[in-house]
């Protein structure tokens, strides 16, 4: 009996001491950061954002606004929201954070001091989108606010970066992603980019005339910020931020980024312009292209010269052909087959030159398949990939085909 | 006076899987990966398969002497002074390897869920509650372990395969990773981390079944556990590949938070999170039923629950002393190192001393 009671006691000392009591915290008492914004300070080291989310009240209506943006400097993005405690009545908590945007002007300065806090927090997760901003981190904070489409930044955000899946536009691009890149010898780090609306550009000025070709080719080729377009939320997101090690060296537009995403493996989907192969500087023809296998890359390494040898595998359905010629079935869909494996072959290879020559920087990770010559670690960091990249040979095959017409089977002549 | 207990060949299976595999849950990734890099996953293959060389060995000399605990071997083949000694040694072994494991616990609860919680909070829980389950015996923790094996085995396949959107397995290459010598040197030191299955030498006594059984018992959990901690540690490269492997602090909590399936599964760690404290409180609880045990047996007492409060007060001081967690984790990583001359070489050395003493008395 006396064992039973003491057993009893025993038990209720551990229920007391469940430890919930500890770190317990009232919703209400938390304030949820959803976006983190970092630019370089004027006063102290850093100018740290923060997109709060504003509690929403059960009855009696909504809130006007559904997030709040901060801006404090500090020393470190730490010490900044420990400075926000002091007129946010919130604690803040960094644990529903949805992106860590930064500052063109940090991402030069290097970011790998501020990528270290990221990947040690408990609160935040690698899983995290990580996006380089044109221009000031806290504007950009600021015009995420005049949403149109969603309620909640995060939301937005999410479903802009997630929409690469159908455009290509924006490649996977977050903390995890980033810092793989940062410490592995075979492979430099990438990230999405974004920017606001220029106001005094929201209206569509004449561009100069360059021909239908070179306009087709041109058709997705642009940073954010620079789309021709009237209307819609300020920010835009397309293209890719390019490191050398931790420091920015340059951009990727939107058809850039396309095909990175195509030599990664990562490209799903997206509508490509290309000039008619019969008649390139009069008529177009519309694609949607989509992956059909993952890319086979090897990386040859001899004695005398290392060659890249990459097989892009890609199906297509037409969703236009302006010039009526029937490119659906027999010798045409070859010449047209041909035309396109040919034109993206040549995209990439100078994609792949502009990375070695203008970036010095292997993004695209083939680096890592040279692994499989070395025998350890140690010989593999020793062979230095990463100088030797911009001297590689690069060879690119793509098989395309067209694998559905539309709802046509073919084009009939026009009679009048 | 013993109690009789009734467990079965697969609840002591189960155990024993349990015992050696909570390892997954702390640090031990890193530490392969930290010496073996790319070839971690190798250092635990030739690790598993050492370790159950050993194991085989040592219960087939054991079983030359039926019934009888590895302590009471020691004590009848070196003399009371000296087998009292050498079995002071092991019981100090347990206790050190018991306090750490403690202190290791409580403060990877810490970092994962419970921030905000002084650690001898969390200790002092944790010990009342192996204090409960000691008492209750081998019966209560093996049945425990039993019913929870399914449930842990579950979690950590979950957790392996909803992870494939990361698997690249060029990241497990160059293959040799750290190279073939520090492969090999690193892979005997491993087999520190299979060292619960002496356990089973210290508690013969206790099971109905022979040692026969005892020996499949352990192969089956060495076997097990070697194709679990291969995977983890395959699946922690692809995911988090070297370098940035070797940084990480508790590894398997990561890969958990890597999870992200969509916008409606992530952050699924904390489901997670649930079984592995479960498996912590299993391993302490048997770690502090078989120390209150081999010190039963040192000072021939005729029962251990009187011991349980003086070894609980002890497990927790020594579980208080290291100044910070990396002082835990350095103790760990000098354990993975030397603890194989206690839980291998000694038993081995005892066994094979008391074999040649049993033949020439015959």
């Amino acid at each position: 009996m006396k064992c039973r009671f003491g057993l009893l006691v025993l038990l209720l000392i551990t229920i007391i001491f469940t430890q919930g009591c500890w770190g317990s915290q009232e919703t209400d008492e938390l304030g949820y950061v959803i976006l983190i914004g970092i630019d370089k300070g004027e006063k102290n080291i850093v100018k740290v954002s923060f997109q709060i989310a504003v509690p929403q009240p059960v009855e009696g209506g909504e809130q006007k606004k559904a997030t709040e943006v901060v801006t404090v400097e500090a020393a470190s993005i730490f010490g900044a929201k420990e400075l926000a405690s002091s007129f946010i009545s919130k604690n803040l908590t960094f644990v529903h954070n949805k992106a860590v945007i930064v500052s063109e002007d940090i991402a030069k300065e290097g970011l790998s001091k501020y990528i270290n806090p990221l990947v040690r927090c408990r609160e935040l997760r690698r899983t995290n989108y990580l996006t380089v901003v044109r221009g000031e981190a806290s504007e950009f904070l600021e015009h995420n606010k005049e949403l149109i489409f969603e309620k909640y930044t995060s939301r937005y955000i999410d479903l802009l970066m997630n929409a690469s899946k159908f455009t290509g536009f924006v490649p996977e691009s977050n903390i995890h992603k980033f810092y793989q890149g940062l410490k592995s010898p075979g492979l430099q780090p990438i990230t999405a980019l974004m920017a606001v609306k220029n106001k005094e550009d929201d209206k569509i000025t004449k561009g100069q005339d360059i021909g239908n070709e070179k306009k087709a080719e041109e058709e997705m080729a642009y940073l954010p910020g620079d789309i021709p377009r009237k209307g819609g939320a300020k920010i835009e997101i397309i293209g890719q931020v390019v490191f050398r090690d931790d420091k920015l060296v340059g951009f990727l537009n939107g058809k850039e980024t396309r095909y990175y995403q195509m030599l990664t493996g990562d490209f799903q989907k997206g509508v490509f312009t290309i000039p008619d192969p019969e008649e390139p500087d009069k008529s177009i023809i519309v694609l949607e292209i989509k992956k059909g296998l993952s890319p086979e890359i090897r990386v040859d390494i001899t004695e005398a010269k290392t060659v890249i040898e990459v097989q892009l595998f890609l199906e297509g359905e037409i969703l236009s052909i302006q010039s009526g010629q029937n490119y659906e079935k027999g010798e045409r869909e070859k010449i047209l087959e041909r035309y396109v494996s040919n034109y993206f072959s040549r995209e990439v290879v100078a994609l792949v030159r502009k990375t070695q020559k203008e970036y010095q920087s292997d993004i695209f990770g083939f680096g890592e398949y040279t692994r499989k010559y070395f025998g350890t670690w140690e010989e593999w960091v020793d062979y230095r990939w990463l100088e030797k990249y911009s001297e590689v040979d690069i060879d690119v095959k793509t098989n395309f085909s067209i694998c559905r017409t539309g709802l046509m089977a073919q084009t009939a002549p026009s009679h009048k | 006076m013993k109690n009789k207990v009734y467990i079965g060949y697969s609840e002591v299976a189960t155990l024993i899987s349990i015992m050696i595999g909570t390892k997954a849950f702390l640090g031990y990734p890193r530490l392969v990966t930290q010496l073996g890099m790319t070839a971690g996953w190798i250092i635990v293959f030739f690790s598993g398969l050492i370790s159950l060389c050993l194991w085989l060995l040592i219960s087939s000399f054991l079983a030359c002497f039926p019934k009888k605990s590895l302590t009471a071997i020691t004590e009848s083949t070196f003399g009371s002074i000296i087998g009292t000694v050498l079995n002071i040694v092991v019981f100090t072994f347990s206790i050190l390897v018991i306090s750490n494991s403690l202190r290791i616990f409580s403060e990877v609860v810490i970092i994962t869920a419970l921030t905000e919680t002084p650690v001898i909070v969390l200790t002092l829980v944790f010990i009342l509650a192996a204090w409960i389950a000691a008492y209750y015996g081998i019966e209560a923790i093996s049945r425990s372990a039993y019913i929870s094996f399914p449930f842990i085995i579950a979690s950590v396949i979950a957790v392996l395969i909803l992870l494939y959107p990361y698997y690249d397995f060029k990241q497990i290459t160059p293959i040799w990773g750290s190279g073939i010598l520090s492969i090999g040197k690193n892979s005997f030191l491993g087999i520190s981390a299979f060292g619960e299955v002496i356990l089973l030498c210290y508690i013969i006594h206790y099971f109905q079944f022979d040692v026969k059984k005892v020996k499949q018992a352990g192969a089956f959990s060495i076997i097990l556990v070697t194709i679990f901690f291969a995977a983890i540690v395959i699946v922690y490269q692809m995911v988090l590949p070297v370098p940035t492997s070797i940084e990480t602090l508790v590894p398997f909590y990561q890969l958990s938070r890597s999870i992200n399936l969509g916008h409606y599964f992530q952050r699924v760690e904390s489901i997670f999170v649930m079984f592995w404290i479960f498996t912590a409180f299993l391993r302490l609880s048997m770690g502090l039923f078989v120390s209150t045990i081999i010190f039963q047996d040192t000072l021939k007492l005729p029962y251990y629950r009187p011991l349980l409060p003086a070894i609980c007060l002890l497990v927790f001081s020594l579980s208080l002393t290291p100044a910070d967690m990396m002082q835990t984790v350095m103790y760990e990583d000098i354990k993975f190192n030397y603890g194989w001359l206690v839980t291998f070489v000694l038993p081995l050395f005892i066994l094979v001393v008391a074999l040649i003493l049993k033949r020439k008395e015959e």
